[in-house]
């Protein structure tokens, strides 16, 4: 059973195509990277999926329950405070307070958004979709301004987030890795117009290596002889 | 930083000082205190009027009728001024009237006026109102149109309810443009005011003008001018203090951040 089936998905920007024919199927609960060049149509698609952007071909089917969307910019709102941006699009503002703890937020929560580096208010943005707890999370490139050690380590935690609630997640990315720790399964997009030019499924190791790292660079450099133009 | 502020105030007085000269040459010039009298004349016809009382009552019914008008044009022009920014169809629907009542001269309401409520202090108010109402359902129009449209995405994919999306994200965006329509709209309310008074009023700093004017005092014609400057001036000086105190600005810069 897919989750979400894209048939045949296309999308111009006046006379530029940006995306030639998309097939995809994610399964349920199923954690997928889109790579690609830069322009290639990645965030189009992941803002068609989310419904902010029409298909010019071809059909989406997504199951009910909509989608949560990590943008690439946080999309924090200026005047409320990082405790009130969590919790002003939520129906219920209850917030269980160990998730602050899990996502590093409980000592910002009274901050103003122009009062953190970049870094942190991705983070709040991260959290923030986290917290709408959709069947689909869309994240797009959330990671940028964010430390490698504060990377890791909210990779970490979404994961375990999403082995508990169970949800299909799609992140747009630039970097190999990111995509190998986070996803069972990588797309590769060509450059404009684009298609899906590569699967790859991630051969994740047993819980007690995921921590020594050997089988992600294992993993990356199978990717690489098999990708070289993905080399990052 | 001291001395260019006193530098400046030197230029200010520069300029004033310039003005006056003009002023005098150009009485000297007409040589008839009817068409343009000495200052002397006229500073002593404004110290003459400040000790009357009756100036102060003028005074306090200019600025009722003033801010009567400002108040009803801001409790019109808010609500339709933030439908025309909702809807495309309300927009193009109200903006020939817009157009209208922004190029329309404002005696040419006053036949109406003045056959409907005679001379009084209807007319003006009435006149500062329709002054005022597009002025401010333009800027409060191009406020909602400039709301932060990546917020309005995520209101979107959240399917936030209109009334949450109105007071947490729409309402606090627009308040800088609320704040520099009334900036605006003062300086004009006051100008406007006067002049419909003269034209229509009953009692008034505008209707003072107009006695004088039919007596032909000039002096004191420009002597209550000079007052009306004053005024205008200190208005939108505390204004300016009001908006920018600390507890306002603070608001407005997370507004405007």
């Amino acid at each position: 059973m897919g989750n979400l089936v894209l048939k045949g998905v296309c999308k111009n920007f006046g006379r530029l195509q940006v995306l030639d024919g998309i097939d995809l199927t994610i399964a349920q609960n199923h954690s997928v990277a889109l790579l690609g060049p830069s322009g290639c149509g990645k965030t189009t698609l992941i803002r068609m999926i989310a419904g902010l952007e029409k298909p010019d071909c071809g059909e989406i089917e997504i199951s009910p329950g909509g989608a949560a969307y990590a943008f690439q910019e946080p999309r924090l709102i200026p005047w409320k405070t990082v405790k009130e941006n969590l919790t002003f699009f939520l129906e219920e503002p209850e917030i269980d307070p160990t998730f602050f703890d899990t996502f590093g937020l409980t000592e910002i929560l009274d901050s103003y958004p122009h009062q953190l580096s970049g870094g942190l208010r991705q983070k709040v943005n991260i959290g923030r979709a986290l917290l709408f707890k959709k069947p689909l999370l869309l994240m797009d490139e959330p990671f940028q301004n964010i430390d490698v050690k504060n990377r890791v380590s909210f990779i970490r935690s979404i994961t375990e987030q999403r082995k508990k609630e169970g949800f299909t997640m799609i992140l747009v990315t630039h970097n190999l890795r990111e995509a190998l720790l986070f996803s069972d399964t990588l797309f590769f997009f060509g450059p404009k117009p684009s298609r899906v030019i590569g699967e790859w499924t991630v051969a994740k190791p047993p819980q007690t290596a995921f921590r020594s790292f050997d089988w992600l660079f294992e993993e990356e450099k199978k990717v690489v002889a098999r990708f070289p133009e993905f080399m990052i | 930083m001291k001395t260019s502020i006193c530098s400046n105030l030197f230029k200010y007085a520069l300029g004033l000082l310039l003005i006056a000269l003009v002023w005098e040459l150009a009485s000297l010039w007409f040589h008839s205190s009817l068409i343009l009298p000495r200052l002397s004349e006229v500073f002593a016809e404004f110290f003459g009027l400040i000790d009357e009382a009756s100036l102060w009552m003028n005074l306090s019914s200019t600025f009722l009728k003033a801010f009567s008008g400002l108040l009803l044009a801001l409790a019109i022009g808010l609500p339709v001024g933030f439908l025309i920014g909702f809807s495309a169809f309300f927009s193009q629907l109200l903006l020939p009237g817009l157009v209208l009542l922004k190029s329309m001269p404002i005696i040419s309401w006053l036949t109406s006026i003045l056959i409907l409520w005679g001379i009084g202090w209807e007319a003006p108010v009435f006149i500062v109102f329709v002054t005022l109402l597009p002025i401010i359902i333009y800027n409060i129009a191009q406020g909602i149109k400039t709301v932060d449209k990546q917020l309005l995405e995520v209101v979107k994919l959240t399917h936030l309810p209109f009334r949450k999306a109105f007071a947490g994200i729409y309402l606090p965006s627009i308040i800088p443009f609320i704040i520099s329509s009334i900036e605006i709209s003062v300086g004009t309310m006051w100008k406007t005011v006067v002049a419909a008074e003269f034209l229509a009023g009953e009692k008034g700093i505008g209707v003072q003008i107009a006695w004088n004017k039919y007596y032909v005092n000039t002096p004191t014609v420009f002597a209550y001018t000079f007052f009306v400057i004053l005024v205008g001036i200190s208005l939108e000086i505390l204004l300016d203090a009001f908006f920018s105190s600390p507890f306002l600005k603070r608001w407005r810069g997370l507004w405007a951040t």
